[in-house]
């Protein structure tokens, strides 16, 4: 009997403990925007969280880097990994890119929103929800990759790509006509 | 000459003269001619004419930087300016050359691919018949643009070689693509500097905007700005008239009915508004006890000139011109700009035109009726409705003094006040009852169509000073919140 009484606290303990819940997501603390492990072609990054109820967040974005001859170096995006549509982060090293914003919703329905210029690279947004002494009680992390904003003059809209015939045909009478 | 025969004589002239008078009576009478026509029919413009270039505004101009990085700026300068530099206009001017241009129909697909990419667009909120859209601002129309009936949208955008423009007809609902091909210059852009106008407002710096979808997760890509810096404040304000003002008003209708003033007969009723009204009604002046001031004249009989869309706005102008102006009575300065032109029902020849008024740059809503309606039919006004605000002009300029600051984030306005929206959609049916706040969040989110900052003259009587504010517009109702702490201050249907 008293062993079963010692077993139910240890499990009760483990149950209630806020170590078990750090490592839980916040149902009510949700990244909108980027989406989790998408990629932005853009060097200006919408950070937008959304609360559904009174809470208190913290916001730190962290630049996943690697060691490459010795020196930490931006992620290579082109060459990144991913299994089961995440991404493969065991030998990264989390770099801080400024002081961690912090949000206090005192409504049912709240967002927080950022806009951040990056560079190319990828990106661990993490998002603590805090009790009232500030200590963190949920975290939530969320990756994004950040790629340069594409070249879009060349985007061909109108222009239909031809068979090989008939870009010969128009070749043929562009020389006998001129343009 | 005996006597009796001098008496015949007279009663004979009498008689001749009171048939004329008859014949004549009778003529005005039967034909329901007014005095007026036999006075010059032009109107003497006593006030400044605004340039139809100005008023022709389009409602905003959007900038697409690429990858989703967007901006919206109040059309102002960078859409038209006198100077020739640096406007959309001058660039529509430049576009060519006119012996080049093709125009082809694309598809809304197609239309919105292009939207999406390096861009910019002036959207209006009324369609403008395309060879009054070109003569207005000077651009050749070419025989090839008469496929295109009306202008709503014009843009250019990267797509392709960047040599093309792009217009919505919104009266048709087509899209078409204004393709200029040099084939002698195969770099050529259309002879335009859209892109290196697009650059220059990018390297300048910009207020940065998304679409609604990037805040909330709700497929809508209506933008809306990540935050905003204004310092706009409330100030005080008076109605144009008061009824107690009865000299006041007599001047003004004296400007309605001109020399015919003295046959006018004034009704004052019970709950203060003055009516004139010349004839059997065919001219009326109502002076209402808000403030405004409405004019009805009945349309000449035969008269069914066609007037173009140009034609009837410049009679509208001159009109107003004539007619107070863009100005309280006491002479405080307002901006004027067309909001919306509208073909008039049942095949009348003519338009009903209302105007929206700015202040110091600052656009002024009106939670009920507008500034100025104007209906002109056939080159004739039948109807004008003025309803302006007078205001110390010391205000406004201490106004522009103070420090500018940090408006209510627009998203945690809508977030904020997601049940007082969504309640008052309810009571109009245009969505289903619910409690669940995530629910009314995204219909909301969907169903925004604009967010701006301005002033608003509200509908209430008491009122006596114009709050800053934001202007929520989802389908066709605006809400209006506090520019600074969200608090809902009206709306207008």
């Amino acid at each position: 009997m008293r062993k079963l009484i010692v077993v139910l606290t240890v499990v009760l303990s483990l149950l209630c403990s806020t170590i078990v819940a750090s490592a839980a997501t916040d149902p009510n603390v949700i990244l909108v925007n980027p989406k989790s492990n998408s990629t932005v072609y853009s060097n200006n990054l919408l950070i937008s969280v959304k609360l559904t109820q009174p809470k208190s967040i913290k916001v730190s974005v962290f630049e996943e880097k690697q060691v490459v001859n010795g020196t930490l170096s931006a992620v290579n995006v082109n060459t990144l990994t991913t299994s089961n549509g995440s991404i493969n982060n065991a030998s990264f090293t989390s770099v801080s890119t400024g002081v961690p914003a912090l949000f206090e919703s005192k409504n049912n329905l709240s967002f927080y929103t950022k806009q951040m210029s990056l560079k190319p690279g990828l990106y661990r947004i993490r998002i603590d929800t805090l009790d009232p002494a500030g200590k963190e009680i949920f975290t939530r992390n969320s990756y994004v990759v950040v790629k340069e904003k594409t070249e879009e003059a060349e985007a061909k809209i109108f222009e239909t790509p031809q068979s090989g015939t008939m870009q010969f045909l128009q070749n043929l009478l562009k020389t006998i006509f001129g343009d | 000459m005996s006597k009796p025969n001098v008496i015949e004589n007279i009663k004979n002239i009498s008689l001749v003269v009171l048939f004329l008078t008859t014949v004549l009576l009778l003529y005005f009478f039967w034909g329901n001619i007014s005095f007026d026509g036999l006075k010059s029919p032009s109107i003497q413009v006593t006030g400044e004419v605004p340039e139809t270039a100005v008023i022709l505004r389009p409602e905003q101009i959007i900038l697409n930087f690429g990858a989703e990085n967007y901006t919206v700026v109040p059309p102002g300068e960078l859409w038209y300016n006198n100077k020739e530099t640096g406007s959309f206009v001058e660039e529509l001017v430049r576009f060519g050359p006119a012996e080049n241009i093709l125009v082809e129909e694309i598809t809304y697909e197609k239309y919105q691919q292009v939207k999406g990419i390096k861009s910019i667009w002036a959207s209006f909120n009324y369609a403008i018949p395309i060879s009054d859209f070109c003569s207005n601002f000077g651009i050749t129309k070419l025989q090839s643009y008469d496929v295109i009936e009306t202008v709503t949208e014009i843009g250019y955008s990267t797509a392709d070689r960047g040599n093309s423009l792009f217009i919505y007809d919104g009266k048709n609902r087509k899209q078409y693509r204004l393709l200029a091909e040099d084939p002698k210059d195969q770099d050529n852009k259309g002879n335009t500097k859209f892109p290196a106008l697009i650059d220059s407002i990018e390297a300048e710096g910009y207020n940065i905007y998304y679409p609604i979808s990037s805040y909330l997760g709700i497929a809508n890509d209506t933008l809306v700005p990540l935050s905003v810096e204004a310092n706009l404040r409330s100030f005080p304000f008076l109605q144009d008239t008061y009824s107690y003002q009865t000299e006041k008003i007599s001047v003004i209708a004296e400007k309605f009915f001109g020399g015919n003033f003295d046959f006018v007969r004034k009704i004052t009723e019970e709950n203060g508004t003055v009516i004139y009204m010349y004839g059997y009604g065919q001219n009326v002046l109502i002076v209402n006890t808000d403030g405004s001031v409405e004019y009805k004249e009945t349309q000449l009989s035969g008269n069914t000139m066609e007037q173009s869309f140009s034609g009837a706005l410049e009679t509208a102008l001159n009109f107003i011109a004539s007619h107070g102006a863009w100005e309280s009575f006491e002479g405080a300065k307002l901006t004027p700009h067309l909001k919306n032109a509208i073909p008039l029902p049942n095949n009348e020849k003519g338009y009903r035109f209302t105007f929206d008024i700015e202040i110091n740059g600052n656009r002024l809503y009106y939670e009920e009726g507008e500034p100025v309606t104007v209906d002109v039919i056939s080159g004739q006004v039948i109807y004008y409705k003025r309803h302006f605000i007078d205001f110390d002009q010391e205000d406004i300029e201490a106004v522009e003094t103070y420090t500018a600051e940090n408006a209510f984030s627009a998203v945690n306005l809508i977030a904020q006040n997601c049940k007082y929206i969504y309640s008052l959609l309810h009571q109009s049916g245009e969505v289903n009852e619910t409690s669940d706040l995530d629910v009314m969040l995204n219909e909301i989110a969907a169903l925004v169509k604009d967010m701006k900052i301005g002033y608003v003259k509200l509908a209430d009587k008491e009122a006596t000073e114009i709050p800053p504010v934001w202007v929520v517009t989802v389908n066709d109702t605006e809400f209006y919140f506090d520019l600074y702490t969200a608090d809902p201050i009206g709306y207008s249907e």
